[in-house]
């Protein structure tokens, strides 16, 4: 009873706050324990679904524990005092849906700008690639690999076995050839 | 991909280290005593078929993964190659094949992949309790000390050995600890061999023979070839430091051949009667580990780097105790190690290496019981409660050396809310202590102050684990010496600096841990770096004036700024 009511206080005022930000979305609620061996200095989160949480059963934190501890650790530790640190609730509203993006091809080549030696570990050696900068690829263009594309914040580098196509949405796209 | 490139290999090699780094975080994060999941004191590390390490963690302590390195030779040889099957799990604690004494458990793990044996997983952790008279020096032998494991099988393709776990439960004090710990240390090999076969698959390798050899080779060309740079010399050095019943003088002859580096310890102190007696393999673990730091920093710890550093020592000299000498301390003569080895090297590099700094860690265990002189409290409860700690570290030639951090050990402090949660201990005071470290144109690090005492309704014994009483950190070229270790009651009586001590109901333990020896003339300071020690209380203003000859007009005006909050001009 006493972990119904912690957990339902926890969860009444965490979707309370979300509603202070938005009065007519859904909201869902996650629940989580945090669980260790006791003794332990960590402890691995455990989540529980709401119906698990409003009806606590102390063979289903012990199950869903040493099934979580197993995953992780490989083996549960025999004949030791499992115990619960913290108790947690977080509430969200539902992500929204986003609009997709249509898949672009590759409708012409990039002009590369120069060319640099890179070090391309399936062929285990180096190769010569063009180099391109990235603002200046437009929707469609690719460059092939063995290929450099370079930003002011980072480089992408294709692989001779790659292809990479500016996308509609800025995002550079990379496959297989052929 | 016909043939691996250097580049591949460079990679999967940074991959190993990282494998066995996250092996070493798993046992950090499923870890029940307060040394490993608070202090970091264990060690991580992968093997080869042959048993020769190929990459250790970063973290963990030297003494452990340089002895450790020598210990999976040693399950190969005991378990039998037949023997050794998929799902199984080694363990020991003996400290002549293991990591030097009986409180430390190493586990090996044979790794599998596509059916076949590929390689090996070990690790160290230092438990808690291990029975017999607990974690201290007063045994006579080993046999005193604690419940000795033999190389044998936790687990059996799988299945963990019952009787095993149980005559473990049945000798040692804190039995769930120490059970705990040793299923954090199967989990641990357990980490490291997924992420191993992860790597391995996605490399499509069938063995690790071929990055074997690069690591080991490339290993081995780069240490040769740094001491095939360095003079062919041979100097030598001693120290003195306390011991238990008797001083013990530890005396090197260090010499540099072509193409290896030999530490001889001809002429040290014999065996102790209590047990600070170090096994071989303990002593040559920091003997390594302190050549490596001075002159092959930056080449990863692995059988192939490590192997030029030789070592020779009489038998049953004090670095060299052999079955049944008492060893559990051994890590005290093991952590001063370094700086004899540095007192010879001086000679030979000079402006390479490090004035002498506290040396061996500053540790004490309490064991806390309901108090017997008058009726205790129905909740006081018994507990055995291990803290590490330490003192200053020793100048080094351009920086001054650190306060309260662990060199050659590298373990971490443990916090004390962590200790007080441990059992019914209370840390009264735990803070820097000013004027300890020796001053010199680089100054000492700092030690630091603890008091300690139990919680309302108990009584406790404490081990002290403590060196440097009598013999203090001794300064380099000019550097003066760093404060000694010094121990008591709150009432002012006296307490040794080593063995089991009563404390009455109420009474404190008032420590002070030592500083590290100073570097160069002090005349030599930059006036700058004396205002800000003055400042920051890591000197007086009697040190400032006596030792660095500060004078009293700039003292005015750093504590004219310190007392108005504002940056020494």
């Amino acid at each position: 009873d006493k972990i119904i009511t912690l957990l339902g206080d926890l969860r009444d005022e965490a979707t309370g706050f979300v509603r202070n930000c938005d009065s007519d979305s859904a909201i869902i609620a996650e629940f989580k324990v945090y669980m260790r061996y006791s003794g332990q200095g960590w402890e691995i989160p455990i989540t529980l679904t709401e119906s698990q949480a409003m009806a606590p059963d102390v063979a289903i934190f012990e199950a869903r524990f040493i099934e979580d501890y197993t995953k992780l650790f490989g083996r549960a530790v025999a004949g030791m005092d499992i115990e619960i640190t913290v108790w947690s609730v977080n509430a969200t509203t539902p992500r929204e849906a986003v609009d997709p993006v249509v898949q672009t091809l590759a409708t012409s080549d990039a002009n590369p700008s120069s060319q640099r030696e890179v070090f391309d570990p399936a062929v285990a050696d180096f190769v010569v690639a063009n180099i391109f900068l990235r603002d200046d690829m437009t929707i469609g263009q690719q460059s092939a690999g063995p290929a450099v594309i370079v930003e002011t914040e980072t480089t992408i580098i294709v692989p001779s076995s790659r292809v990479a196509v500016r996308q509609p949405d800025g995002c550079i796209d990379i496959r297989v050839k052929g | 991909m016909s043939t691996t490139s250097n580049v591949a290999y460079q990679v999967m090699w940074n991959r190993l280290i990282s494998v066995v780094e996250e092996q070493a975080q798993a046992l950090v994060r499923t870890a029940f005593s307060t040394s490993v999941r608070e202090a970091g004191d264990l060690s991580a590390g992968v093997y080869d078929l042959e048993g020769q390490m190929l990459a250790q963690a970063v973290t963990g302590t030297p003494g452990h993964v340089n002895a450790m390195a020598d210990a999976v030779a040693h399950f190969i040889r005991r378990i039998g190659r037949e023997n050794i099957f998929e799902g199984d799990v080694y363990l020991t604690n003996d400290p002549w094949e293991g990591t030097g004494h009986l409180h430390d458990i190493t586990m090996v793990t044979p790794s599998f992949h596509r059916g076949a044996l590929v390689g090996f997983f070990a690790c160290t952790a230092h438990i808690v309790d291990i029975g017999g008279r607990g974690f201290g020096a007063d045994a006579a032998s080993i046999y005193e000390e604690g419940l000795y494991i033999p190389i044998m099988k936790f687990a059996s393709r799988g299945i963990v050995d019952e009787t095993l776990v149980r005559i473990v439960r049945g000798n040692v004090r804190e039995p769930d600890q120490l059970v705990g710990d040793m299923y954090a240390l199967a989990t641990c090999n357990e980490i490291g061999h997924r992420r191993l076969i992860e790597m391995m698959e996605e490399f499509d390798l069938n063995d690790l023979n071929g990055i074997a050899t690069f690591i080991l080779e490339n290993s081995r060309r780069a240490t040769l070839e740094r001491i095939a740079a360095l003079p062919r010399e041979q100097a030598s050095g001693e120290m003195t430091v306390d011991g238990f019943a008797a001083p013990i003088t530890l005396k090197v002859k260090l010499t540099i051949f072509e193409d290896r580096i030999v530490s001889d310890f001809e002429g040290t102190s014999g065996l102790d009667k209590k047990g600070i007696n170090c096994p071989l393999v303990y002593a040559k673990a920091y003997a390594c580990y302190a050549l490596k730091c001075a002159i092959a920093p930056e080449i990863p710890n692995n059988a192939a780097s490590l192997a030029p550093f030789e070592i020779q020592a009489p038998v049953n000299s004090i670095v060299n105790a052999v079955h049944p000498a008492p060893v559990a301390l051994r890590h005290i003569v093991g952590h001063f190690v370094p700086d004899v080895v540095y007192n010879a090297l001086d000679k030979i590099l000079p402006g390479v290496v490090p004035a002498e700094g506290a040396g061996c860690l500053c540790n004490f265990q309490v064991s806390l019981r309901p108090r017997t002189d008058a009726p205790a409290p129905v909740d006081a409860v018994r507990s055995e409660v291990l803290t590490f700690n330490s003192g200053g570290s020793g100048a080094r030639p351009a920086f001054d050396g650190l306060n309260a951090t662990a060199f050659p050990s590298g373990v971490m402090t443990m916090p004390i809310e962590a200790t007080e949660h441990a059992g019914p201990v209370i840390i009264w005071r735990k803070e820097l202590r000013p004027d300890s470290g020796g001053a010199g144109k680089q100054r000492g690090g700092l030690g630091q102050y603890m008091e300690v005492g139990a919680r309302e309704g108990h009584e406790f014994d404490i081990q002290a684990m403590f060196d440097r009483v009598n013999h203090p950190a001794r300064g380099r070229r000019g550097g003066q010496h760093g404060a000694a270790t010094t121990i008591a009651q709150d009432d002012g009586s006296a307490m040794n600096g080593k063995g089991k001590q009563f404390v009455p109901h109420g009474r404190k333990v008032m420590m002070a841990f030592p500083g590290g020896a100073g570097y160069g003339d002090p005349k030599d300071r930059a006036v700058a770096a004396v205002k800000r020690d003055l400042a920051r209380g890591y000197i007086s203003a009697k040190i400032a004036a006596q030792d660095y000859g500060l004078s009293a007009d700039d003292i005015a005006v750093v504590q004219a700024a310190v007392r108005r909050g504002e940056d020494v001009p």
